[in-house]
């Protein structure tokens, strides 16, 4: 019984974020946006340090 | 434009001033205090080898000690750590500074000041939780969840007010840890002290692993996301990766927490689902670890080059060894060969040294070098980095080995002891292993603190401009799909119903199923603890007996076999908090009760090395007052305790006293030294069995002899016949401390019986002169009543004494012996004086007489 919950629940999460990302236009850079968020804001951060000295 | 680009250069650079002197407070905290448990750690593994190192003294007890090193590595260490990356990498994931700093200062001074510090003066002075990673008083938790809380507004709260689309994955591991610990903490902490037995092992297998998994865990994966992409400029690898990963591990970690009471009474359903999850929780952790390090691909030389990225590589690389081993120990075949053992030491060492310590270093290093004003060692850092990694991968090959023997032993019928002395090597092993790691953090304090200042300039050792990700347009479909922004929230209000599935499934429900059980398997009556008993029962929880006896006989052939029918739910169900134990180093103790005398306990309690030679238990003296015969009221309390633990299930029928003890009849053994190998063999085994109480030369006067009533048979003074001396070590004797050694093999059973043979060397047997019989009449009127007309020790008050009257054809007292015990008696059996009633003549005579009985081997 709580087996079969657990794999319903993990097969339902997986299936649900990869449909997602294969078939719903612009999820894929809409998934992958924060990494070049993060990106950008820590080279900001770098630039402004930069600037500071 | 982002966030942080919204802020101005003046605002940033007043954010970072705010958060370097919190970063510096917790670096500082994290360092001492990882010392501090380092030194509790090794303390603990010079005593496993040498219990009285330190002196015997209660605050410095094995027990106790080994709480605070536990809670200290985990709240004083890695949470200070990690809370000093939080200051560093929270206003740069939420684009916002942190709530308050006046806030920062609170946390500190609540998470050390009032929880760590005093959380280990109280756990050293006797005040603490028997339960795994929840050993700190309730007290202190209250102050724990206190500073969860106001972390919570601390580290949450700023980013709520940004764009949570944009949330990058470091951003959602540190936000799930820290509410979803302030959720579980509360509950796998204070539910133990208020659920019993069965149920209470629910939650807190629960908090074992929601311990690691919902706040060790994320915290360092979420650092080894920041660290790993902004030390080497290389966004991860796939974010999106980064999300399913995120969301299985917030799923599965919590749901894993019955896996460490696999074979126990917790209903199989639910013990199958932790396993199930477990295995999936590896699947997760593979799929994280795949994202980290291809992130990383063809970048060896910068890995190299970096302490911090170095320190976050290698805890990422631990970090999947560690949970594929995990996922192994749950899976049943595994787990029923290292469960209690070394090996899951090793394991819990791999997973908080190894996987979360090097990445909180890698982090706390990566903040370090980037906080202007600290001093930054790198010569230092790598000396850390190889120490601590040689100390650690040393210590957990060792405790891994270890585990395999001890679980081998395990699965025999050998002594337990023999587990214990198989052991010590590997123990000295672990014990050196130390020293490297204490080295290592040295090495880690040297790195920053003693290096050279971090100038305004020093910082971002990787400067990736800004303008190389401008022009990734992300939202291009925005417009069309606004719904999907809203997609988080919908899976943030998933990531509660993960966490209160696995409450429900793993804690609630198993609760109704065991609660079921003992209404439907219980006895209609049980002894409650008598006062005495739930004293001494608080005692044994304060003195961390627990962690080295188990109160769970698994459901498994060696188990039972060793230590009676496997444990049932309500066995402990008045038992809260349960203690139930994930580790064996003694034997388990669920059937204590009838086991041992009182006096031997008492005698095991004081010196546990009196009565057994090998042992290496702690000594208990604060239980005495001087001396094994003057218990104080806490050590009979104690005492008490033990020999009630089992006693239900004993008296409904279900199982029989445990103890070593054979059945039926004893084997044949071969008490003939046939070789000198055979003669040392026996002297030997007398030396580490028996010299406790019966003395190094069996003259009945070991270290243990005066504390026992019956005292020690001094076993040079009376000669056994060949088939008395095999039922005395098969089956003890009754009434005694004298235990049987039937889980001796037969080999050494042998070897031991002739050792002993030849220790009345000079006691020869008497002949049946007119002379020598002149006593009979004496014996008649007055001896055989007990020992019976022929001295058979089967008088008709034999059957209610206990130890029973001794049987003279088969035991030969030498006169001296028999002189002694007619004059005095014999304490603690049913043999008085005889002076007071008997001439010294008549008692001679007696003496004389019933050295005639003795017939030898022709009295088989």
């Amino acid at each position: 019984m709580i087996v079969n919950i657990i794999v319903i629940c993990v097969s339902l999460i997986v299936a649900g974020f990869l449909l997602l990302r294969l078939f719903v236009p612009g999820a894929r850079d809409w998934f992958e946006a924060p990494k070049y968020r993060f990106m950008r804001d820590n080279a900001e951060q770098s630039d402004c340090d930069d600037s500071k000295g | 434009m982002t966030h942080a680009a919204t802020m101005s250069r003046d605002q940033t650079a007043t954010v970072s001033a705010v958060e370097d002197n919190l970063i510096r407070a917790h670096a500082y905290a994290a360092l001492a205090m990882v010392v501090i448990s380092a030194l509790f750690g090794i303390t603990v593994a010079i005593k496993m080898n040498w219990p009285g190192f330190l002196g015997d003294t209660a605050q410095l007890t094995w027990g106790r000690v080994r709480y605070a090193h536990t809670q200290g590595i985990f709240f004083g260490w890695l949470s200070n750590a990690f809370i000093a990356f939080l200051y560093y990498g929270v206003p740069r994931l939420a684009g916002r500074s942190v709530s308050s700093r006046s806030l920062g200062w609170v946390i500190f001074a609540v998470w050390n000041l009032v929880a760590v510090v005093p959380g280990w003066a109280l756990l050293l002075a006797g005040y603490s939780q028997p339960l795994e990673w929840a050993e700190f008083p309730p007290i202190i938790d209250a102050a724990i969840i206190l500073g969860m809380l106001l972390m919570v507004v601390q580290f949450v709260v700023p980013f709520f007010r940004a764009r949570m689309s944009d949330l990058y994955v470091s951003g959602w591991y540190f936000i799930g840890g820290i509410t979803f610990t302030l959720l579980a903490y509360p509950v796998g902490n204070f539910m133990p002290e208020f659920v019993s037995g069965a149920e209470g092992a629910a939650y807190s297998g629960l908090w074992i692993h929601d311990a690691v998994g919902l706040w060790v865990t994320p915290m360092a994966v979420g650092i080894a996301y920041y660290v790993i992409p902004a030390a080497s400029g290389r966004p991860i690898w796939s974010h999106f990766l980064s999300m399913i990963g995120f969301w299985l591990l917030f799923f599965v970690y919590p749901l894993n927490g019955l896996h460490h009471y696999i074979f126990s009474s917790i209903p199989m359903d639910m013990q199958k689902g932790a396993i199930v999850a477990s295995v999936y929780l590896g699947v997760a952790v593979v799929i994280v670890v795949i994202n980290l390090l291809m992130t990383l691909r063809n970048l060896g030389g910068k890995v190299a080059a970096d302490p911090a990225l170095r320190f976050v590589w290698l805890g990422v690389i631990f970090y999947v060894a560690v949970s594929l081993q995990g996922s192994a120990q749950a899976l049943m075949p595994f787990n029923r060969f290292v469960h209690f053992s070394d090996w899951v030491i090793g394991h819990s060492h791999l997973a908080l040294l190894g996987f979360a310590s090097f990445i909180a270093i890698g982090g706390m290093l990566y903040a370090w070098r980037n906080t202007v004003g600290a001093r930054y060692n790198p010569h230092m850092a790598t000396w850390s980095f190889w120490l601590l990694t040689f100390g650690l991968l040393a210590m957990v090959l060792d405790l891994t080995i270890a585990g395999m023997v001890q679980g081998q032993l395990w699965q025999g019928t050998g002594p337990w002891i023999d587990s214990v002395e198989a052991s010590r090597g590997y123990w000295v092993t672990r014990t050196l292993t130390g020293i490297p790691i204490l080295l290592g953090f040295f090495a880690l304090i040297g790195a920053m603190t003693m290096g050279q200042r971090i100038g305004q300039n020093d910082t971002h050792s990787i400067p990736t401009r800004a303008s190389k990700f401008q022009d990734i347009n992300v939202y291009s479909h925005a417009g069309r799909n606004a719904w999907l922004r809203g997609a988080y929230a919908v899976t943030g209000i998933a990531g509660i119903g993960f966490f209160a599935l696995s409450f429900l499934v793993l804690a609630v429900w198993p609760g109704r199923e065991v609660t079921a059980t003992i209404a439907r398997t219980s006895p209609e009556t049980l002894i409650a603890y008598t006062e005495s008993e739930a004293r001494g029962r608080e005692i044994y929880g304060r003195e961390g007996c627990a962690y080295c006896h188990s109160q769970m006989i698994r459901a498994l052939p060696a188990d039972e076999q060793r230590f009676g029918p496997a444990s049932e739910a309500w066995e402990t169900a008045q038992d809260t908090p349960q203690m139930w134990g994930t580790r064996r180093i003694g034997p388990d103790l669920s059937r204590e009760a009838g086991r041992r005398t009182a006096d031997w306990q008492f005698a095991h309690l004081w010196n546990p090395q009196s009565v057994v030679p090998r042992s290496n238990m702690p000594s208990f003296p604060w239980l005495f007052n001087g001396s094994a015969r003057q218990p104080t009221q806490e050590g009979i309390d104690v005492v008490a305790y033990l020999e009630s633990l089992g006693r239900n299930r004993i008296l409904a029928g279900e199982a029989a006293r445990s103890g070593t003890a054979g059945r039926g009849m004893p084997p044949e053994l071969i008490l003939t030294a046939a070789s000198p190998d055979i003669a040392a063999r026996g002297r030997d085994l007398f030396a580490a069995n028996c010299s406790g109480c019966h003395g190094a030369t069996g003259e009945g006067d070991g270290p243990a002899a005066a504390a026992l009533l019956p005292h020690p048979r001094n076993l040079t003074q009376v000669r056994l016949s060949d088939a008395r001396i095999a039922e005395v070590l098969w089956k003890g004797v009754e009434g005694s401390a004298m235990p049987g050694w039937s889980d001796m093999p037969v080999a050494d059973l042998s070897a031991l019986a002739a050792y002993v043979k030849t220790l009345p060397a000079s006691v020869e047997s008497e002949p049946k002169t007119a002379e020598a019989v002149a006593g009979a009449g004496i014996y008649a009127a007055n001896c055989a009543l007990c020992h019976g007309a022929n001295g058979a020790g089967d008088g008709v008050s034999a059957g209610v004494l206990a130890p029973p009257p001794s049987n003279f054809q088969t035991e030969l007292p030498s006169m001296d012996y028999a002189l002694g015990a007619l004059h005095n008696g014999i304490p603690g059996t049913g043999m008085p004086r005889w002076d007071t009633r008997l001439s010294d003549a008549e008692i001679e005579s007696v003496s004389r007489y019933v050295r005639t009985f003795y017939e030898g081997e022709a009295a088989q």
